[in-house]
């Protein structure tokens, strides 16, 4: 079978599937695993635990792969989860280790081939079912014909080719440019980034600097030992705009700002003044892209009631987070301590029977995808889609996937 | 600009405006309550602060932006209201030259 993206959800599908018996080929357009976790520099993965404001102890949303991952994480980083307001809980990894960690995962399996550089470019079908795949490994041509596709590329890019609908959320929220700032005067906290703000509130308001200034945010757990990861949340898409014409005008334009940016601090706070800008994230951390139309979809109201299915294969509860055009997010939160589920029909696109969409590419609606679309949930999913996925290419009935996935989930 | 008021005064408002903006409904708060306890997140506290400084005429230095002075409503008022030289006119439990600041 084959597995598209090797973030989050996709290395999930892929370990899923290897485990239950499949050989798998893995391919990924960029030189590493993680996908936006690597590529973006997220910093933090959000969606492995409960809320909670009572309690002091994080406690895991599920059994099974999604606390295996957040465990092997949290050992290999060295860190703790982390509590923050309202009793979220976050996982924050140092860059490099979340791709080590799933670079780990995928070697023990010892059935999947990992195909780095390798972009997705065409998807042939016959009848309802995605016969092969074209990609372009390296600059050499690659032909292959999976029994079934794992489509965790982020953007529904395999099910878009093969023809199947898909819905395009680019302009759902905004995205966000991550940077690391070092010899950040030491005892930095947020009181540092309140010194940052009101410099910053006062530049825009005199016109020094531009009003997308002010969507700067510290990430949380990145501020220790002289160092500090921040992001600079950028407005949505236009949807008038193609998005390979938006994304190339964010890049130059974020990057640029980061530059000035940088400098202003150096000369305007008492915190920053002698901080080098040590990276850049490679790429913009896009927020939202575009989903599938699947069998079923998951609803802002199965959300926000925390509704569970009998076809759950996933769990999320992460409240929904969404960036539009303000400094800070819209959050929507639903029940403490608990979570919704996502069907396995979610995941399995309208028109299509041998293909499964995981990550943030999934049927949802736009403001469901707002909370489904993090780190844990994608795991979640990613795991589902690749037990379901494997299952299917072995002959088995994906009654049996599903019974497996939710016994694991309950572990 | 208003001139200096004393730190009760200061507390109210900085009460009234973070009732107004950021408590959600329902919510204990008063100006002892822990901030970072009752959703009140950085950027929240950022407006807090900027509101403060901006209706009682005082500006925080960096010095001063320490986690105890920004716990609560009451520290925060006091911190302002030593900055603006009415502290002493205090009746909350904020004696004069209790605002922290970092050491040099």
């Amino acid at each position: 079978m084959l597995v598209v993206g090797a973030g989050a959800a996709g290395v999930a599908a892929a370990v899923a599937a290897g485990r239950a018996g499949a050989r798998v080929v893995l391919v990924e357009r960029y030189g590493f695993l993680g996908g936006l976790a690597s590529a973006a520099q997220v910093g933090t993965a959000c969606g492995l635990y409960l809320r909670d404001p009572s309690s002091s102890t994080p406690r895991p949303v599920a059994g099974g792969f999604v606390g295996e991952y957040a465990c092997r994480l949290q050992r290999a980083a060295g860190a703790e989860p982390l509590r923050l307001e309202r009793g979220l809980w976050v996982l924050p990894f140092p860059i490099a280790v979340f791709g080590s960690v799933a670079d780990a995962l995928l070697r023990e399996c010892g059935n999947i081939t990992v195909a780095l550089h390798t972009t997705v470019a065409g998807a042939q079908t016959e009848g309802a079912r995605v016969v092969r795949v074209h990609a372009l490994a390296w600059n050499q041509p690659l032909s292959l014909r999976p029994a079934t596709v794992v489509d965790g590329s982020g953007e529904g890019t395999v099910a878009g080719l093969a023809g199947a609908a898909v819905e395009n959320g680019a302009g759902d929220q905004g995205p966000a440019l991550v940077f690391s700032l070092e010899q950040v005067e030491s005892g930095l906290t947020e009181c540092g980034l309140i010194e940052v703000r009101r410099e910053l509130r006062r530049a825009v308001e005199n016109g020094s600097l531009p009003p997308l200034c002010e969507g700067l945010a510290l990430i949380p757990g990145t501020n220790c030992h002289g160092r500090m990861d921040l992001k600079l949340n950028l407005p949505p898409a236009s949807p008038d705009r193609p998005l390979w014409q938006q994304l190339t005008c964010w890049e130059r334009e974020a990057r640029a700002l980061v530059l000035r940016l940088h400098r202003f601090l150096v000369e305007n706070t008492a915190t920053c003044r002698r901080a080098r800008l040590a990276s850049i994230a490679p790429q913009i951390g896009l927020r939202s892209g575009s989903r599938i139309q699947g069998r079923a979809r998951l609803e802002e109201e199965d959300v926000l009631k925390s509704r569970k299915s009998a076809l759950g294969v996933a769990r999320g509860c992460w409240p929904m987070e969404r960036w539009g055009n303000a400094a800070r997010p819209d959050m929507a939160f639903f029940d403490e301590r608990d979570y919704y589920e996502i069907a396995l029909d979610c995941l399995r696109p309208a028109g299509l029977d041998n293909l499964f969409a995981a990550g943030r590419c999934f049927s949802a609606g736009a403001a469901a995808m707002t909370s489904a679309r993090v780190i844990g949930t994608a795991l979640a999913t990613g795991w589902a889609a690749g037990t379901a996925a494997a299952f299917q290419a072995l002959g088995r009935p994906l009654d049996q996937a599903l019974e497996t996935i939710r016994r694991q989930m309950n572990q | 600009m208003t001139p200096p008021q004393d730190t009760k005064t200061i507390a109210e408002q900085l009460c009234q405006f973070a009732r107004t903006n950021f408590v959600a409904e329902g919510t204990a708060f008063d100006e002892h309550s822990p901030l970072a306890e009752t959703g009140i997140d950085s950027f929240a506290l950022f407006e807090l602060l900027l509101y403060g400084e901006r209706t009682f005429g005082v500006r925080v230095p960096p010095s001063h932006l320490t986690r105890s002075n920004l716990a609560s409503v009451a520290t925060i008022a006091c911190c302002m209201a030593e900055l603006a030289g009415s502290g002493r006119q205090s009746p909350l439990d904020c004696k004069p030259g209790s605002c922290e600041r970092d050491p040099p």
